[in-house]
């Protein structure tokens, strides 16, 4: 009552804009109609209309290859989900109810996951449990062996650890956050009524909790599901998701209407799957009886439980930060014969593969120095940064009037969050490579791309700080004094700018480490340097392997950079995600 | 001084406010106490020049203020929820204003921190103040709008968001301090214990209109209208017909009989229409010869005195507060009060 008399009491001009409203609102739905629908429609117009596959698109759909593409997509998420678990919820448990030191960093840790690109991650795992990583070279050398004895990388362990290292987080942080507001009293109530500590677990916590786990485990599982960068990578040729399958039927096969068939259920188990996952999260987001923190938190004091807690946190650390590591430290050491080099290795610490990021060899895959990709990738970023916030400022803007038509418009502004990047890269294909819009040559596709992907971060990033800009706080400054001039360079800018920059951050990190859609849609005389780590991953030679280890960093502590001006730069809960 | 002449606003159909005039003379505290919309927030920002008036002018030391913009009023406006730069710590926040003075530097420091200390949040310069409490922010806020010393405070429903124990501690410590620096303020408030506790006067709106203006003891004593009793609390409205005894003012009051009334030399002109009179709660006691009777519906018991609700055997039920008697009623029976002679007071302003 008091605020709504208030609103009408202080809210002057909001009239004037009014009008604008659908002028604005046709930049993002056009942007939304060309590079979201018109891909998807092309999608299923090619799948239902087009070639041989057309009477039998719902024979297809029976076909052996899809069918089994299918139901390893499906097994192997709900496996990785459940491994996930096994390792997050001990976590989450830890996080969540107790105090300890050093809780923040481990918190700030976790973060490392949303940022880093797969191809990052992948590398890193080689890194360290490939036949060329620490481990197996480690291993050779103290037990004299032939051959690297540790095949994990290739193989299904590689994948789910892969997918454990990237969803843990994502339990901690629901699960753990949902548990250290979870009021102590309930289970108090329930042991002073008698029960047992197993009991009160089952019958009270575990009930209370299992809206968080079940949406946790649902976010887990949709992003295993659309898997694309791990299972290309580390799975090796054996093993192929939707996403997999849809990429090597569109660039090795050529079979577009197979690849649209599998793009068009893609799209449709993602859909489910997201509405699903929406319907969960709306239960989550208000618990009963929420507590601080501070009230329910406790601090480690016997010795099972500092030593339950230490196993938990090696734990997450070595999944953290292990491969990360190894990755950084692998790039700068030697441990085996270059190619074509005889005699006795000399190991070591070495800057000689980023000095072969500056040279083209003969044998090398590209046309261009390795370094060069560096160029094309950081192009294409700021490309993505400029498209994402030249959009994304007005429709964040109008967003946060909250307008009827806002509050219409805004679920299918997300729509991209919900959709795999190899379908919307699918969707560039074969919507962008003939008229009316021929993008196949522009420079432009990829940022395009980038941008759809980077769309709904940047839109969530912007819009708190659009909303924290209250009529209120510019009459609060011109009530103190502040022309009209400086209230926009003293309160709209600063509150803006910094929301801004945190967009851009994304957005560049985002287009810095994007591979589904790019391992599409880019072209081999400009590769981006997750492409191109790719690539060297795939070929034989310490020195390829040298030069993605080098690249895979050099991405790493780009992103790594990123992430620490996001986290930096947003002022209390504003901008979180 | 602040003088208000004749000021109306609408929006659309409603009228926020309706030929409302008052003054603020320098170093007074004027309450505007009313329920939700009726208008208070309004009055704040038409005086803040944040909003257009439609007819009537404001005026400062008789220099008229409508052509002014806000920013170059020097009012201060502390908002209901606070407003604060959230970019800005504690610190900036505080400064803002002075900033916009162009003051110098050490200047700024030395006056944030001066201000800081007047609201007890020394150490707080360097806080987040978006990690700040409910009651850490409203400090914040008042500091802010204190600091450039502001010819006109105006305080927009200050402790509305706060606990009540929150609330009691602030406004001691806010009437301490408005004393203190001898500042002129407009306090605009729906809680009456606040408006009495603070101001000099106070001024109660109803629907964009004035009911009454008046010291806080004044317009308890002496109500103007039915609906500014209810507002106060006071709910022992009656219905009754003027009649003389003996020269003196009084009322036929049903259930009673006759008794005087208490407003001086302000007296019903016309004998025999009937007119609204408050009967006080407060002052009465237990007698066996008392003039009211009635039967006790419910004795609720405070210490050092009762509630008590009386159903007369004319009219609605009554309440009262007697101080405790040796032997508290009991529920169903019937008893009598003597009421006191300043107990019956005549509502001039209308039925409602």
């Amino acid at each position: 009552m008091l605020n709504s008399t208030n609103k009408t009491a202080y809210g002057k001009v909001e009239k004037l804009k009014v009008n604008l409203q659908p002028v604005l609102w046709l930049l993002p739905l056009a942007f939304l109609g060309v590079c979201y629908f018109y891909p998807l429609g092309a999608i299923l117009r090619y799948s239902l209309a087009e070639g041989e596959h057309t009477a039998s698109a719902l024979a297809a759909l029976s076909d052996p290859y899809v069918l089994r593409t299918l139901w390893f997509t499906i097994w192997q998420a709900a496996l990785s989900t459940l491994l996930t678990l096994l390792v997050g919820l001990p976590g989450a448990y830890l996080i969540g109810r107790y105090r300890f030191r050093g809780k923040a960093l481990l918190r700030a840790l976790t973060a490392i996951p949303f940022i880093m690109p797969t191809v990052v991650v992948a590398a890193g795992f080689n890194a360290l449990l490939g036949a060329r990583g620490w481990i197996n070279l480690g291993l050779m050398r103290a037990l004299q062996l032939e051959t690297p004895p540790l095949l994990i990388v290739n193989t299904l362990w590689a994948i789910l650890l892969a997918h454990v290292f990237y969803n843990t987080t994502i339990v901690i942080r629901l699960v753990g956050d949902f548990w250290a507001r979870l009021d102590p009293r309930m289970t108090q109530a329930a042991r002073n009524l008698g029960a047992t500590p197993w009991r009160t677990f089952t019958h009270i916590t575990a009930p209370l909790l299992s809206p968080a786990v079940l949406t946790a485990a649902m976010l887990v599982f949709i992003f295993n599901f659309t898997s694309f960068g791990v299972i290309l990578i580390l799975g090796g040729p054996r093993f192929a998701t939707l996403e997999v399958a849809i990429y090597r039927q569109t660039l090795n096969f050529f079979n577009l209407p197979l690849a649209a068939l599998l793009s068009l259920l893609q799209l449709f188990c993602t859909l489910g799957l997201t509405i699903a996952y929406m319907r969960l999260a709306a239960r989550v987001s208000r618990p009963l009886n929420a507590c601080s923190p501070q009230t329910t938190q406790r601090r480690l004091t016997t010795l099972r439980t500092r030593l339950a807690a230490g196993v938990i946190i090696i734990v997450l650390l070595a999944l953290l930060v292990a491969p990360l590591g190894a990755l950084a430290a692998r790039s700068t050491f030697k441990l085996e014969a270059d190619r074509g080099e005889r005699g006795i290795v000399t190991t070591g610490f070495t800057l000689n593969y980023y000095r072969e990021l500056f040279t083209n060899r003969r044998q090398s895959l590209f046309f261009v120095t390795p370094i060069e990709t560096i160029g094309v990738s950081l192009r294409n970023a700021l490309l993505t940064v400029v498209l994402s916030l030249g959009l994304g400022l007005p429709t964040a803007g109008m967003l946060a009037r909250r307008t009827r038509l806002g509050r219409w418009l805004d679920p299918i502004l997300m729509l991209p969050l919900g959709t795999s990047a190899v379908t919307l890269g699918f969707g560039f294909i074969i919507a962008f490579n003939r008229p009316p819009l021929n993008l196949r040559a522009s420079p432009l596709l990829l940022p395009l791309a980038h941008t759809l992907v980077a769309f709904p971060f940047v839109i969530r990033s912007l819009l708190p700080a659009w909303t924290s800009i209250r009529p209120q706080l510019r009459q609060a400054a011109a009530v103190l004094g502040s022309s009209p001039s400086r209230v926009w360079r003293e309160i709209d800018l600063p509150l803006i700018g910094r929301a801004a920059i945190v967009a851009a951050a994304f957005a560049f990190t985002i287009s810095l480490g994007e591979f589904g859609a790019t391992a599409l849609l880019s072209r081999p005389e400009f590769p981006t340097v997750p492409v191109a780590i790719f690539r060297y991953l795939s070929q034989p030679g310490a020195l390829n392997y040298g030069q993605a280890l080098a690249l895979s960093t050099l991405l790493m502590i780009f992103c790594g950079g990123g992430m620490l001006a996001i986290e930096s730069l947003r002022f209390g809960t504003v901008g979180e995600i | 001084m602040l003088e208000i002449r004749c000021v109306s606003k609408s929006f659309g159909e409603t009228q926020a406010l309706r030929e409302v005039s008052f003054s603020v003379a320098n170093g007074e505290i004027l309450a505007v106490l009313g329920p939700s919309g009726c208008g208070k927030s309004t009055l704040l920002a038409v005086i803040a020049g944040l909003l257009e008036l439609e007819s009537g002018e404001v005026h400062w030391d008789g220099a008229p203020l409508t052509a002014l913009p806000p920013h170059v009023r020097n009012f201060g406006l502390m908002f209901q929820d606070y407003a604060l730069f959230p970019h800005r710590d504690v610190f900036g926040n505080v400064a803002f204003g002075l900033q916009q003075q162009l003051l110098p530097r050490a200047a700024v420091r030395a006056r944030v921190s001066a201000t800081l200390e007047q609201v007890g949040l020394e150490d707080f310069a360097q806080r987040d103040v978006n990690t700040l409490s409910g009651g850490e922010q409203q400090r914040v806020a008042l500091a802010r709008a204190l600091a450039p010393r502001p010819r006109l405070l105006m305080l927009d429903e200050p402790l509305g968001a706060l606990d009540r124990t929150l609330r009691e501690q602030l406004l001691r410590e806010l009437r301490h301090l408005l004393r203190a620096i001898e500042q002129t303020a407009i306090y605009v408030t729906h809680d009456q214990e606040e408006a009495f506790a603070i101001a000099d006067s106070v001024i109660v709106m109803r629907t964009g209109e004035i009911q009454q203006i008046g010291p806080p003891a004044d317009i308890y004593a002496r109500p103007a209208s039915a609906y500014v009793a209810r507002f106060l609390g006071l709910t022992n409205i009656l219905v009754a017909t003027p009649e003389r005894a003996g020269g003196r003012p009084g009322v036929q009051l049903p259930a009673v009989g006759w008794h005087p009334l208490a407003n001086g030399s302000q007296q019903p002109q016309d004998e025999h229409t009937p007119i609204s009179v408050l009967l006080r709660p407060t002052g009465a006691r237990i007698s066996a010869k008392g003039n009211l009777h009635g039967t006790v519906i419910s004795v609720s018991f405070r210490g050092a005195l009762i509630r008590l609700q009386l159903q007369p055997e004319q009219g609605p039920p009554l309440r009262f507060e007697l101080p405790t008697p040796t032997e508290l009623p009991v529920v169903g029976t019937h008893i009598r009060l003597k009421l006191p002679p300043d107990a019956v007071i005549w509502l001039p302003e209308g039925n409602l």
